[in-house]
């Protein structure tokens, strides 16, 4: 206890500096920017920001470069809920209640709740990887393809409950999702699956390709099939912060979102993933009133938002502690690293302390500046909602191509948010939700990915599923959950649990 | 902290982003930003090496060298992308092992012949692998694994960074030499699979030393052996594979940089001296020879000599394992 205290001193004695505070604050704006902008990820902007920190030192670099992706969880919930487009897997869940909320005119506490849940989640998350990176890290050993498999199993059962319409619809897009993740090269045999012989599919479809598509450009195919229900609101703006009921209300979410995405963001394989979507579901289970999730509940967006950023935070730990990133971002930091002559691995803890604390010290206080930044802006925001169509739309497209373009420099990519739009379009029309498709995406992946590495260890033998505690836990967990949905639908007549 | 010179480098990336005007004029070559293509995505070893001595060339060249990634269908894309671009000296690609001497035998689909679509401009840097178990692995050498695959044919299984990576065709060249067999696991870069390894999910791992150092360096994960004909500065105390039975072994992974055929040879001469100019920078030399890189900088022909070797070599090995990509 008395090293924590001592360490998160040196740590904020280096946070604290002027220029490592200014670093922080504006690795903060330029990712609450990227995350506004949709599709421009903060992949693309922390790989085209790194020439720029070679006249840094370390720890200044990597706490700009953290701040970057930080701050894009934060600015990518805002373009969640103002106009309906995921910039991340991490926030589809946010435009389910979030865009609601702004469509009946409390885009202002919507937005207000998820930076103050972020705040909250990102204190939390930061206290435990200083206090517990290490014995966490054994976390992320123990979780095997195995464990990974029968994790994602659990994950796509929530997913079930992410839908507000038909089960069966939900199920059908789950599945449906599941096939598009199959898209491109096989990683064990190389063998190109369902590309076409087009080469640009080869390593599958991009995330913000497809979300682009099914949620940016199909929203905006669909308002303008009808002026009248303009999505983007019209309408009193309403209150700009949430009140006494309203945090009182998001209180228990915010806390258990917290913790299931701090847990979730360790490990490996990305597994920060599954935090929002995990968060949702519980929330609306434990919901007096379920019907309300998907029209706006407080709850819908307090929890997921909370999980979304305390699992951005614990990401850092198998970083921070082995080297090892658990995504695409955190392999950039490593990257970072490396160009910074620091050997990423367990020694940075003990030979470069100052970096590793001062990082740490530095993610509470980034995550306090993007309080700050955020809560005056969201009155700015909300009066984003008022630019007209004619110029609102062109906009939001410009930004969804140039950031899609940015990711492999392939034209052929922009045309597809075109066709996947078009797709998305059709689906919403026929009342299928586009959510659950893009849950079964980010998860298929994973899923088919470490099945049949499992298998692949255990020389095809299924019982390593429940030979581990963990994986048969999980997979226990899942059956319980599904027997719990299916059984009502059993004795009342399913619409009545799941019709809105 | 943020001076002119990167600010205006910022604004050159968003120029060069902007609109590619069309290129003439060799004489004042460099007169806008060069794209460097790395055939990965972000984020991995290649694209730290990339990054580092491109700014280091940027520098020396008085013009921007913008990093581009594309990690698809194994660098396929982006190999043929710049084998197709203007052999102007503005679009450099990133060479090494995988998109210029391993894929062409390996994709058969690929059309390319690397050899003779680019001219070669230098090598750079190589970067030896290395064979690592956990600590609490029952293999406490080289021999160990050895002789424990020739006793329980296929009870072994090793990881690597993917389906024709530098990690995957060390092993199984590796293994082929032996003469046993093991149950190859691919994961999507070495930091997953070093995960599994690490959790004890596998028994041995044949990595590029920059990815497993940190760990290494802790004592998390114990070296063997090293893939290159002799020791490593990093590793005195490390055999080579060369010296335990195997002399003909030999694996390492190499960086180099490669323009489209027929770019004009000022331009080579112009981007060579550049980048031996920034290798000779201590920031550089330091960085790379903290995580185990030898800087190499040699002359277009040795690099094509190198590479042709390499590709036979490559060639004759993978047509006799039988290992290939539709």
């Amino acid at each position: 206890m008395f090293d924590l205290i001592g360490n998160l001193g040196l740590g904020l004695a280096v946070a604290f500096s002027l220029k490592n505070l200014v670093l922080c604050l504006t690795g903060c704006l330029v990712g609450t920017l990227v995350g506004i902008l949709p599709g421009v990820g903060p992949i693309a902007t922390i790989s085209m920001l790194l020439p720029i920190t070679f006249g840094l030192d370390p720890v200044g670099a990597l706490i700009m470069l953290a701040g970057i992706y930080y701050g894009a969880q934060y600015g990518g919930s805002t373009t969640a809920i103002l106009v309906n487009i995921p910039g991340e897997a991490t926030a589809v869940v946010t435009t389910l209640d979030g865009h609601q909320m702004a469509r009946r005119g409390r885009a202002g506490v919507a937005l207000g709740i998820a930076a103050i849940g972020s705040f909250i989640a990102g204190t939390f998350a930061t206290l435990l990887i200083a206090a517990l990176a290490k014995p966490l890290t054994s976390l992320a050993l123990v979780f095997g393809p195995a464990e990974y498999f029968s994790l994602m199993v659990m994950g796509l059962v929530f997913a079930v409950v992410l839908a507000h319409g038909s089960i069966l619809k939900a199920i059908a897009m789950i599945l449906f999702g599941i096939l598009l993740s199959t898209v491109g090269i096989d990683l064990e045999t190389g063998e190109a699956r369902m590309t076409l012989g087009m080469d640009f599919l080869a390593d599958g479809i991009d995330f913000a390709v497809l979300a682009m598509g099914v949620f940016g450009v199909a929203e905006i195919l669909r308002n303008l099939d009808n002026v009248e229900t303009r999505d983007v609101v019209k309408q009193a703006i309403g209150r700009l912060l949430p009140g006494r009921e309203e945090m009182r209300q998001s209180a228990a979410p915010i806390a258990r979102g917290t913790i299931i995405g701090a847990i979730l963001g360790i490990l490996p394989g990305n597994g920060a993933v599954l935090g929002p979507f995990a968060a949702y579901s519980l929330e609306k289970k434990l919901a007096k009133d379920p019907s309300r999730f998907g029209k706006g509940a407080i709850e819908g967006v307090a929890g997921p938002e909370s999980a979304n950023n305390a699992g951005a935070q614990t990401s850092f730990i198998p970083l921070l502690t082995l080297g090892i990133p658990p995504n695409a971002v955190m392999a950039l930091m490593v990257g970072a690293m490396t160009i910074h002559g620091i050997v990423p691995g367990p020694l940075v803890m003990t030979n470069s302390p100052d970096l590793f604390w001062g990082m740490i010290a530095s993610m509470w206080i980034g995550n306090l500046m993007l309080l700050i930044i955020n809560l005056p802006m969201i009155g700015l925001w909300v009066k984003l909602l008022k630019v007209p169509y004619h110029l609102m739309f062109p906009a939001i497209l410009m930004f969804c191509s140039i950031g899609i373009f940015s990711i492999n420099s392939e034209p052929v990519q922009v045309l597809l948010i075109g066709l996947f739009g078009f797709a998305g379009y059709l689906l919403a029309k026929f009342g299928f939700e586009p959510a659950p498709m893009l849950l079964g995406f980010v998860l298929g992946r994973l899923m088919e990915e470490n099945f049949r590495r499992a298998l692949l260890v255990s020389r095809g033998d299924m019982a390593t599923f429940i030979e581990s505690p963990i994986s048969a836990g999980l997979l226990a967990i899942a059956v319980i959950m599904l027997v719990v949905v299916l059984l009502p639908s059993f004795r009342r007549g399913r619409e009545d649990v799941f019709a809105e | 902290m943020l001076n002119r010179r990167h600010l205006s480098l910022l604004l050159a990336t968003g120029c060069l982003v902007a609109a590619l005007p069309a290129a003439h004029a060799q004489d004042a070559y460099p007169v806008r930003p060069v794209k460097l293509v790395v055939p990965y995505a972000a984020g991995g070893g290649t694209d730290a090496i990339a990054r580092l001595v491109a700014n280091g060339v940027g520098e020396k060249l008085g013009q921007a060298m913008v990093v581009e990634n594309n990690g698809t269908s194994g660098g396929n894309v982006a190999s043929q992308r710049v084998a197709s671009a203007d052999p102007d000296g503005y679009t450099v690609l990133m060479a090494n092992q995988g998109p210029m001497v391993v894929n062409p035998h390996l994709f058969k689909s690929l059309k390319l012949d690397p050899l003779t679509a680019f001219d070669p401009v230098t090598l750079i840097a190589r970067t030896p692998l290395v064979v690592v178990v956990s600590k609490n692995s029952k293999f406490k050498s080289f021999e160990d694994i050895i002789a424990f695959g020739k006793a329980s044919p296929g009870a072994l299984t090793y990881g690597s960074a993917g389906n024709g990576s530098a990690s995957h065709l060390a092993t199984a060249l590796l293994l082929s030499q032996a003469g046993i067999s093991a149950v190859h696991v691919p994961y999507k870069g070495a930091g997953p699979a070093l995960n599994d390894m690490l959790g004890g999910r596998g028994d041995f791992m044949v990595t590029t030393l920059p990815s497993v150092l940190g760990l290494v360096d802790s004592g998390e994960m114990v070296p063997l052996a090293v893939t290159t004909k002799e020791r490593v500065a990093k590793l005195p105390d490390v055999p080579a594979v060369a010296e335990r039975g195997y002399p003909d072994y030999e694996s390492a992974a190499w960086y180099g940089f490669t323009v489209p055929k027929g770019t004009p040879q000022p331009v080579i001469d112009k981007l060579r001296s550049a980048t031996l100019e920034a290798l000779a920078t201590p920031i550089i030399k330091e960085r790379l020879s903290a995580e185990g890189t030898t800087i190499v900088g040699d002359t277009p022909q040795e690099f094509a000599a190198m590479m042709k070797s390499e590709s036979t070599r490559w060639a004759t090995f993978l047509g006799q394992a039988g290992i290939s990509i539709d």
